[in-house]
């Protein structure tokens, strides 16, 4: 028994087996090792997203060259072995087609780099910020605290917007004043409304344009600036702001109207007196 | 409660260290902010306002047994026992870009001294700590952009100055620093002052107790016809206040012959 086990330790294959074995372990151990040396030599120099590239192919990098040595020790023909693993990766592709396409659009998407980990981005309704881009999909962490994973072939295909990449934003208001309004005169409380608010930002200047008449107002677009960090701050503040603003002003908001033509042929409408004591709830102005 | 006003009527300077003694509050006010520092039994309470008269000139101290008001009042645990307080003033935290009120130009080959004021932001020091219990601004200037574009740029604070080449001409205001910026113009084109970017984190504070607070002075030179200027902040006290000490130091103090992008002509695409 024991010279039976003695002769199967001694014997090559097992001995073969044993260098592999250990050839991974040590491949294993070493990118483990090497993981955090980007960190830790470039860390303050790269961004966190080019870091978490830069560890795992370290990592996959020095592993693999372990793995091929280790299999190269078990007396495979590496040649042999890639032209099999090619035929092979073909038959994969087409078994699985949608994993292969959005491995290919993760690598699409980490050359183009329209955002990193940490961006707040905009996927079709989806709102959230990136935490991990890996090579099948893309990971968000939506403002309701919700995980979000998101297939990288939707993100090849749709329009994404980062809302971090520039440090300012303009927020724009459509606005409607009654058409017995002056316009300079808005326009003028407008500007000096977004003056008077510090989140706004003095340049670039905030812009007013007149849109159009529509059915019950003017229409006006008042586009104003805010750096990205204050940006919710000031969108609230400045609405509050314009609708005290136009109530000191006695600018009116109109609600929708509608007049009723009550034509030649039409009897006059009924039109009743109410005594001004008259108790509430029995007005017309419902009429 | 004993006020004292102006500035002369006060034997030490606003910004030197005094005492408070346990129960009392000291009641600072500086142009529009008013500060209240209570010495409290087991803590440091601050409260402030801010009025909207931004050229207010008014300066005065106080001490008083009535607790701070309810207006922005925050409570300071603090371990150390001592009674020394101090208002340490200093510049803002971001550059301010200054437009003057109306178009200002230098024409080629001149050279002119314009004195600008910026406002001050008020650090409360407690003992011997160098970290200030707070720092407020004692006035909030609206946020602006510096930048050839959208995309790049700095974060700014916005101000307008009347760009007064006379010093005897510019108010004294208690809340406000003065910086004597020399700009020369080499380029040849016109210069316009339309806007100018004043760098004053990199700037320290001076001040004595006739001339009020001052910056070091600052050269700007235009040698070419772009927005870029060479920055030089010079060393100690300006010529205006020779016997004012320093009473801070530069946030983040400038390399020598820095380039600066100092003129703007943005968003005139």
């Amino acid at each position: 028994m024991l010279q039976q086990l003695l002769d199967f330790a001694t014997h090559e294959r097992f001995v073969q087996i044993m260098r592999a074995a250990v050839l991974v372990l040590v491949g294993l151990l070493l990118a483990l090792m090497a993981r955090a040396l980007p960190t830790r030599l470039l860390g303050h120099r790269l961004h966190q997203h080019q870091l978490m590239l830069l560890r795992r192919g370290v990592f996959y990098g020095i592993l693999s060259v372990f793995f091929a040595a280790a299999l190269h020790q078990l007396g495979f023909k590496l040649a042999v072995l890639f032209g099999a693993l090619g035929i092979f990766s073909i038959a994969l592709g087409f078994a699985s087609q949608t994993s292969a396409s959005n491995l290919i659009s993760g690598l699409f998407l980490l050359g183009e780099r329209s955002f990193s980990i940490g961006d707040i981005i905009k996927v079709n309704d989806t709102t959230g910020e990136v935490l991990s881009v890996d090579l099948l999909s893309v990971k968000l962490r939506t403002f309701d605290n919700l995980f979000v994973r998101i297939p990288n072939e939707t993100l090849i295909k749709s329009e994404v917007t980062t809302l971090t990449r520039f440090p300012i934003r303009r927020h724009d208001m459509q606005l409607g004043v009654a058409y017995h309004e002056d316009i300079a005169h808005v326009q003028e409380v407008l500007m000096r409304t977004a003056e008077a608010n510090p989140l706004c930002l003095d340049e670039p200047e905030p812009l007013f344009i007149f849109t159009g008449f529509a059915d019950s107002a003017m229409t006006i677009q008042f586009s104003v600036w805010a750096l990205r960090e204050n940006f919710l701050e000031m969108r609230t503040a400045i609405f509050a702001d314009i609708k005290r603003a136009f109530d000191a002003a006695g600018i009116e908001i109109p609600f929708p109207h509608r007049s009723l033509y009550a034509g030649s042929r039409t009897a006059p409408m009924p039109v009743r007196v109410v005594p001004e004591d008259a108790p509430p709830g029995t007005d017309n102005h419902r009429a | 409660m004993e006020m004292t006003a102006g500035v002369n009527d006060i034997e030490q300077a606003w910004w030197a260290p005094r005492t408070l003694s346990k129960g009392r509050t000291l009641d600072a006010v500086i142009g529009p902010l008013r500060v209240w520092l209570q010495h409290g039994h087991d803590a440091w309470i601050v409260a402030w306002q801010r009025d909207d008269d931004v050229h207010s000139m008014r300066l005065a101290l106080g001490e008083s047994d009535a607790p701070p008001p309810e207006d922005n009042r925050q409570r300071h645990v603090l371990d150390p026992e001592t009674d020394i307080v101090r208002l340490q003033p200093g510049l803002l935290d971001r550059p301010i870009v200054v437009r003057t009120l109306e178009p200002v130009f230098l024409p080629s080959g001149e050279s002119t001294t314009l004195y600008i004021s910026t406002p001050l932001s008020l650090s409360l020091c407690v003992g011997d700590n160098a970290e200030p219990l707070c720092e407020i601004q004692t006035l909030r200037l609206s946020d602006s952009w510096f930048g050839p574009n959208t995309r790049e740029g700095k974060a700014c604070y916005a101000a307008r100055t009347s760009a007064r080449t006379v010093l005897a001409e510019l108010p004294r205001r208690p809340h406000r620093a003065i910086s004597p910026v020399h700009i020369r113009n080499r380029a040849p084109t016109a210069l316009s002052l339309e806007k100018l970017s004043l760098p004053v984190p990199a700037l320290g504070l001076y001040g004595d107790l006739q001339h009020g607070i001052w910056t070091q002075s600052l050269t700007l030179e235009r040698d070419d016809d772009n927005d870029v200027a060479a920055l030089r902040v010079g060393d100690g006290a300006p010529t205006e206040a020779p016997n004012a000490e320093a009473v801070a130091e530069a946030r983040a103090p400038a390399t020598r012959g820095a380039a600066i992008r100092a003129f703007s002509r943005i968003f005139r695409e």
